[in-house]
């Protein structure tokens, strides 16, 4: 059930960004990656640019019973050459508008909380291919997935 | 975080390209108590550095393409750890502040615990 869960969440988060057309009518994440956001990692050989969309650092801890679900969702974007910079930087901004107060049942109440970070990485030296635009941003987000909440006693059952 | 880094004295994918791992552990540096923002953090790092100062455990820890570690070997057990594809990542740093929440967590109860009853900062 769990395993379905992140499966369907990520495919929804990535299907959203794809789709979210910023205010003022610019070109959405999937027109700029021409559709290649995936999860967890790119194919190989995969064209540029393209994003990677991951859930991290997923806490349940005591707060709520246990029943809300705490991550980080990271998306990284990488172009090449140096020149599709704008577009790595472009996805970012979109994907920060997208996320703003964002809030959806993905499976129960999924809330975008918070930018934690963001960052334009420096290419690296040889070996390190020195042509690759990268960045990343980082969300934390609370879930309340049916996964756990489907256990959860209602109001009067305590004993 | 050392413990981790030990844990991986072979280097941070095959071995074949060993970027001085454990000289990494070596290097981790923490810093003393400190305002930031109005916060007090402490701050978990390195200094390690390629001869051309660049930070490479950074571009371990957040991914980068390698010119020299082509798409080969791309069956499901090496993800992330062997040549999957030219992106190469192994992240260490999250994950071992993942690990250490809790005492962190922890460590902070106990200075809330002890300024409240002590009155002390």
């Amino acid at each position: 059930m769990s395993d379905t869960g992140t499966i369907a969440l990520q495919g929804a988060l990535i299907a959203y960004l794809k789709a979210f057309t910023p205010a003022g009518g610019a070109n959405s994440i999937g027109m700029i990656l021409s559709g290649r956001l995936w999860a967890i990692r790119a194919p190989d050989n995969a064209a540029f640019p393209h994003g990677v969309l991951r859930l991290t650092g997923r806490e349940q801890s005591g707060d709520d019973a246990s029943l809300r679900e705490e991550g980080r969702i990271e998306i990284m974007v990488f172009g090449r050459p140096l020149s599709q910079a704008s577009n790595v930087e472009a996805v970012l901004d979109i994907a920060g508008a997208a996320f703003l107060k964002y809030s959806a049942n993905h499976g129960g109440l999924f809330d975008v909380r918070a930018r934690v970070t963001r960052d334009t990485l420096p290419p690296p030296p040889a070996p390190g291919d020195r042509e690759i635009a990268q960045g990343r941003a980082v969300w934390s987000y609370s879930w309340w997935p049916d996964s756990l909440t489907q256990y959860a006693i209602a109001v009067g059952d305590a004993p | 975080m050392r413990r981790r880094f030990r844990e991986r004295e072979g280097g941070y994918t095959s071995g074949d390209f060993v970027h001085d791992y454990g000289g990494v552990a070596k290097s981790i540096t923490q810093s003393a108590p400190h305002d930031h923002n109005g916060v007090r953090r402490v701050t978990i790092g390195t200094n390690k550095r390629s001869p051309d100062g660049f930070s490479y455990p950074l571009a371990w820890e957040m991914g980068h393409v390698n010119l020299f570690m082509g798409a080969q070997g791309n069956d499901a057990s090496t993800i992330n750890t062997q040549r999957t594809g030219s992106y190469q990542r192994v992240e260490t740093f999250r994950p071992a502040l993942d690990d250490n929440r809790d005492r962190v967590r922890a460590a902070y109860a106990r200075a809330m615990h002890r300024a409240l009853a002590t009155g002390a900062a």
